[in-house]
């Protein structure tokens, strides 16, 4: 034994510790092509291939294979369970520079495929606004929709429904199998009337979540409807939702029209791994709460994370890109990810101090979810080598880095207009409206042109291009440069 | 510190995106590669994108290369099925040799097999007995 190995051989053949052989080969096959010493001799690179090579070298055999996950298993860097996070840098090799540089990750969680992660059942709270400005055909559909949900629910999933507007109400306390019809009656006595204490909801919602006891067996979601904004208590919501992700509990914040606090939704969103979303016409309610539940039922578990850095290493922003884009809220370098089906996206973006030729631990990553049954560990080195100019910079990175840059274009123009700031904002809704247009969105392009030439004299959006540039601008992409 | 070349603000080396205005700071600009023929007359443009293999297409295994010499004179003039490629590394082109049988040159030079070596616009590049002046074009 005594075998020296380094942590991330799988990371330098790009695939996971479930992968086969016959994975392994192929991916190694694809990157000697492109780390060949006679390729890159003109980059000073050879170290590059090495490195591949030594990688490839334990992994091609099985039984060196085996020896080394034992290395990593007792260093808690094995995944136990069937899920993993795939790791893509912007470049493999930085040159040394005499000033801070960026660089970029980009994580792929995801469960491994012919390891299916058995989904769990919901554990679930519908929080509605009553307020005045819900009465009639809004109260309906949100009405309509939760009876929807409550009907497509399998026998195991739990369910609450609780009303707000200046107090909470609990109308369906958290149960599996709520008699239909009994169900029905209850929610037609629902009125719409006083004014939007959200915290009250939020608060009362969470409240019957934690009834199930073991949150660890369930995906525990609130799905939060509002048309209105919340009398001073923002703060609050957010404070609860911080404590809801911590207890596993996400929470989509569905806002209706547009007279809602589209900030404070997605602030609720992001300190609960949630999301928030914006529906035009409660007519869409119904299709939109399915959706939403519907989504759920294939998840397995509420994720976290958690990044340590390098010394002198800085993280500028990480953002999700599942299932739209968003900054993640992060404290003490833990975050929450919420319920995870599919796979999702994470782009960090760092800033690189100037540091010496050679290999730099540059972020320790770990994924799991909250229980602690599914786990992913690892670590990304950053090497710093001269002559390693000209390296291409992956699609996927691309792809992602563009989308995030639209969403801080966006983010940005909402700060400006926040601080009073109108020609600053107006001009940076007409860079967006470059981008956006370049996008091929030709539509939201125009909107934003329009919303900056009034935003001078009103110093503010209208209400709808306030949502529909909030929103639209988080499910597209910006179109990378042109591949050559 | 690297500057947006559509709104001028400074960003950090490396950056993607302008942080200001969103602009895409990495530009991989298209690349057209013209090939004439000395030997034959015969002039060609195709775009540049990741290789271009250059050689005699193979029936047999379903080989095709992305300039096939076959009806150009290729078996005549001794091109190898996998003669010679051209690829990009960033803002470079190479040329390199497929390990062909009569051999590549540039400018009148052997070049190694399987040993890239950096190409110029307007170099003269020998597969076998067919000359091919390879002109590039951003």
């Amino acid at each position: 034994m005594g075998e020296e190995f380094r942590p991330d051989y799988y990371q330098l053949l790009e695939v996971s510790p479930f992968a086969s052989q016959e994975e392994i080969e192929s991916a190694y096959r694809r990157l000697v092509k492109e780390y060949h010493p006679d390729v890159l001799r003109a980059f000073k690179t050879a170290f590059l291939f090495r490195q591949l090579q030594e990688a490839y070298e334990v992994l091609r055999d099985p039984e060196r294979r085996r020896r080394y996950d034992e290395w990593l298993r007792a260093k808690g860097l094995y995944p136990e369970k069937a899920f993993w996070a795939n790791v893509l840098l912007s470049q493999r090799a930085l040159r040394p520079l005499p000033e801070p540089q960026a660089w970029y990750v980009l994580f792929t969680i995801h469960a491994e495929k012919d390891h299916a992660i058995p989904p769990k059942p919901l554990n679930l709270c519908l929080v509605i606004d009553t307020s005045t400005s819900m009465k009639g055909p809004k109260l309906e559909s949100a009405l309509k929709a939760s009876e929807l949900v409550l009907r497509n629910l399998k026998e195991e999933d739990a369910l609450a429904l609780v009303t707000f507007n200046d107090r909470a109400t609990v109308i369906l306390p958290l149960a599996r199998r709520h008699d239909p019809r009994k169900a029905s009656s209850l929610l037609r006595k629902v009125k719409a009337e006083g004014g939007t204490e959200m915290s009250y909801g939020i608060s009362s919602g969470l409240a019957e979540l934690l009834k199930a006891g073991n949150l660890w067996e369930s995906i525990n979601y609130m799905l939060l409807l509002t048309d209105g904004e919340t009398y001073g208590d923002e703060e609050e919501c957010v404070r609860l939702a911080r404590e809801a992700g911590a207890k596993g509990i996400s929470i989509a914040a569905v806002g209706l029209g547009t007279d809602w606090n589209e900030e404070l939704l997605e602030a609720i969103a992001q300190a609960s791994g949630g999301l928030s979303l914006y529906i035009p016409h409660h007519k869409e309610l119904p299709k939109t709460f399915q959706e939403r539940v519907g989504a759920l039922m294939g998840a397995v578990s509420a994720f976290k994370g958690k990044l340590e850095l390098g010394e002198g290493i800085n993280l500028k922003g990480l953002f999700r890109l599942d299932p739209q884009v968003s900054r993640v809220a992060m404290e003490g370098g833990t975050f929450f990810l919420g319920p995870f089906s599919g796979s999702i996206r994470l782009l960090a973006e760092l800033v690189i101090p100037p540091l010496p030729a050679g290999h730099h631990p540059a972020l320790r990553w770990e994924f799991g979810d909250l229980k602690g049954e599914l786990a992913a560990r690892g670590e990304v080195y950053l090497t710093i080598a001269e002559g390693v100019e000209g390296e291409r910079i992956p699609k996927e990175i691309l792809a992602a880095a563009g989308q995030v840059a639209i969403f801080k274009l966006r983010e940005k123009a909402w700060k400006e207009i926040r601080g009073g700031e109108r020609g600053k904002a107006s001009q940076r809704l007409l860079f967006l409206a470059k981008q956006l247009e370049k996008a091929g969105e030709k539509d939201l392009a125009l909107l934003a042109k329009e919303e900056a030439k009034f935003l001078p004299a009103t110093g503010d959006l209208s209400a709808e291009g306030r949502k529909r540039l909030y929103y639209g601008t988080r499910l597209l992409a910006l179109k990378p440069p042109e591949e050559g | 510190m690297i500057r947006c070349p559509a709104c001028g603000a400074e960003n950090l080396p490396n950056s993607l995106f302008c942080e200001e205005c969103g602009e895409p700071l990495i530009h991989e600009e298209k690349l057209m590669v013209k090939l004439v023929s000395l030997t034959e007359g015969w002039k060609i443009e195709m775009p540049l994108e990741g290789e271009v293999i250059i050689g005699r297409a193979d029936p047999a295994t379903g080989f095709k290369p992305h300039l096939d010499l076959s009806d150009k004179g290729g078996v005549e003039k001794g091109v190898s099925r996998r003669h010679l490629r051209l690829f990009r590394q960033g803002n470079k082109v190479y040329v390199e040799d497929l390990g062909s049988s009569n051999g590549s040159f540039i400018n009148n030079r052997r070049l190694l097999p399987f040993s890239p070596e950096p190409l110029a616009s307007g170099d003269e590049v020998r597969l076998g007995g067919e000359v091919l002046k390879i002109y590039l074009e951003g």
